[in-house]
């Protein structure tokens, strides 16, 4: 049965039979998703989320809802519709991917890295939202680059000025063009829309969508969270290769997650 | 001290110089900010913070990662330098003959180890061995189906430990050099005894070649706990498979510049100092039991 496109609404359940569809007609639906980026989806389109607001411990506490999700994409690798760890650690680059080689479906990426994927596909290609339920709750905008000022700086004065230079000034991001991120100033971005190719404009209608059906960022990720995703990266590979039990996964994660994160009493 | 000898010393000092104030910048006080900082939690952006010996206890008692990267890198050197070192001298014995075409063979085994230990072979040697590499289409030419050689974690250590050992190269020209140090005449005189190639070789070539052994072992040991590019470029900075090609050196940069835990890497860095100062001495000490030195008259 073909599939021509996807609808705005879909749900997990829909990704899943997606998946399945593409396993039979031998090609696979994705390499998979990134832990911390998308299990922090999952839990926000829950009402949770992957840190609490002042980043000394997890924000969520039903250790199912960890199972849920991981046991989901275990399932995808298991079921070969996601490729496993070890077929991934050999991709060279973004040239290797399934997606580009037509081996695969999609990929699950950035809004940004779009348009480097479309170059290299060399095809038009399609960007689609994230599935639900309560896909507005969990998506949200996150900043590209997260300009700031040291707090002991002498010259706050002229970092400021810079950083409204780089953002506001029109004739910058003219030479920019919305490579390092869509510029967050309306204005900017109404000045640019000419100037873009197919696909940058893509990614920047996108974005306008988003806007519309997102909800609140979280903000930065709390001290320590790079340890956290290594661990969490590290036992999503464990359960992908079969070794670890999603349920053991769940709590393993929670005791050195929660033992990192205090550290930022 | 006449001025002319104090004059003569200046030049002295002033030729080395440069190496003094080299040493002193890059080296000695680095090495003793180390030292202070694997005492303190510090992540670049904050003071460091006294933290006393904690450091030091999480590494041997709440980390598994850090004894999975020993076990790592102890399969690595111990593996490793033996199988480099073997080689090296069968291919040096082989080489060891006075045939013009020897200093062809002699360039071409060098080559390896000459690009060696740079970023561009480490990508060259994954390229090879990834699933559409030269070695998989040369595979399934003969109908071998092809095989995932960085897929399995151990098997991706064993790629690591064969990329070391294809740099047997400049071990090799060490022995070279050793071989050809050892008169003819032992070996007529052993022929004259009735001895065969075997005994020839146990008897005359090792305790010959016993001191450049000794070298070659020290300095590839010390090379190879400090290994680090290889792992970092095939396992894409994350350790490989599993944590399978972890090195040392590559946990040791993980925890210093991807979770800024400065204080901590500081700290393994002086733990792999120790080991390897240890490790070296052991070495020297077992020599008197095995190395002969002509010049004293052997043992």
């Amino acid at each position: 049965m073909l599939i021509h496109s996807l609808d705005e609404n879909w749900t997990w359940d829909d990704y899943q039979n997606l998946a399945q569809k593409a396993k039979a007609a031998g090609i696979y639906i994705d390499t998979g998703m990134k832990a911390d980026v998308f299990f922090n989806y999952f839990l926000r389109t829950k009402g949770k989320s992957l840190y609490k607001k002042d980043g000394t411990g997890l924000g969520y506490d039903d250790d199912k809802l960890f199972e849920e999700f991981f046991n989901m994409t275990s399932n995808l690798v298991k079921e070969k519709a996601v490729p496993t760890p070890d077929y991934l650690a050999q991709l060279k680059g973004i040239e290797d991917d399934p997606v580009v080689t037509k081996d695969a479906i999609g990929i699950w990426q950035w809004s940004n890295q779009f348009v480097g994927l479309q170059q290299v596909a060399n095809r038009p290609l399609e960007i689609h939202n994230m599935p639900g339920p309560n896909s507005k709750e969990g998506l949200y905008l996150k900043p590209s680059m997260l300009w700031s000022i040291a707090s002991n700086s002498k010259h706050k004065k002229e970092a400021a000025k810079f950083i409204n230079f780089m953002v506001n000034d029109i004739e910058a991001n003219k030479l920019n063009l919305g490579d390092r991120g869509v510029p967050g100033s309306a204005k900017v971005k109404e000045a640019l829309k000419p100037l873009l190719s197919p696909a940058q404009q893509q990614v920047f209608e996108y974005v306008e969508w988003a806007e519309q059906n997102s909800s609140a960022f979280d903000g930065p990720d709390p001290t320590g969270a790079g340890e956290v995703i290594e661990l969490l990266d590290n036992l999503a590979e464990q359960m992908a290769f079969g070794q670890l039990k999603v349920e053991d996964a769940a709590k393993q994660f929670r005791q050195q997650a929660e033992s990192i994160l205090s550290q930022n009493q | 001290m006449t001025p002319n000898i104090l004059k003569k010393n200046l030049t002295g000092y002033l030729f080395i110089s440069p190496f003094i104030i080299g040493f002193l910048a890059f080296t000695l006080i680095p090495i003793l900010a180390s030292l202070y900082f694997s005492f303190t939690k510090y992540d670049l952006f904050s003071a460091p913070k006294w933290l006393g010996f904690d450091n030091y206890f999480k590494m041997f008692t709440d980390d598994p990662r850090y004894w999975q990267s020993v076990k790592v890198t102890v399969i690595y050197v111990f593996a490793g330098v033996p199988l480099r070192l073997a080689f090296a001298l069968l291919i040096a014995m082989i080489l060891n003959t006075a045939s013009r075409a020897v200093g062809f063979y002699r360039s071409l085994f060098y080559l390896p180890s000459l690009i060696g230990g740079s970023v561009a072979v480490a990508i060259m040697w994954r390229n090879i061995f990834g699933d559409q590499g030269i070695v998989n289409i040369l595979l399934g030419m003969f109908g071998i189906p092809s095989v995932r050689w960085f897929g399995d974690p151990l098997a991706a250590l064993w790629m690591l430990i064969f990329l070391s050992v294809w740099q047997f190269g400049s071990s090799m020209l060490i022995f070279l050099a050793g071989l050809k140090s050892i008169p003819s005449s032992y070996y007529e005189a052993a022929s004259v005894d009735g001895a065969n190639y075997w005994q020839k070789f146990v008897k005359i070539t090792l305790p010959m070649l016993s001191p450049v052994i000794l070298f070659n072992t020290i300095m590839q040991t010390i090379g190879a706990f400090m290994t680090f590019v290889p792992a970092y470029i095939i396992s894409k900075g994350t350790g490989g498979p599993l944590d399978g090609t972890l090195l040392y050196s590559l946990y040791l940069f993980l925890q210093g510049f991807e979770f800024f835990n400065m204080g901590y890497a500081s700290a393994m860095a002086w733990v792999m100092l120790i080991i390897v100062g240890i490790l070296t001495a052991l070495i020297f000490m077992s020599s008197k039991y095995w190395v002969h030195y002509e010049s004293e008259g052997g043992r």
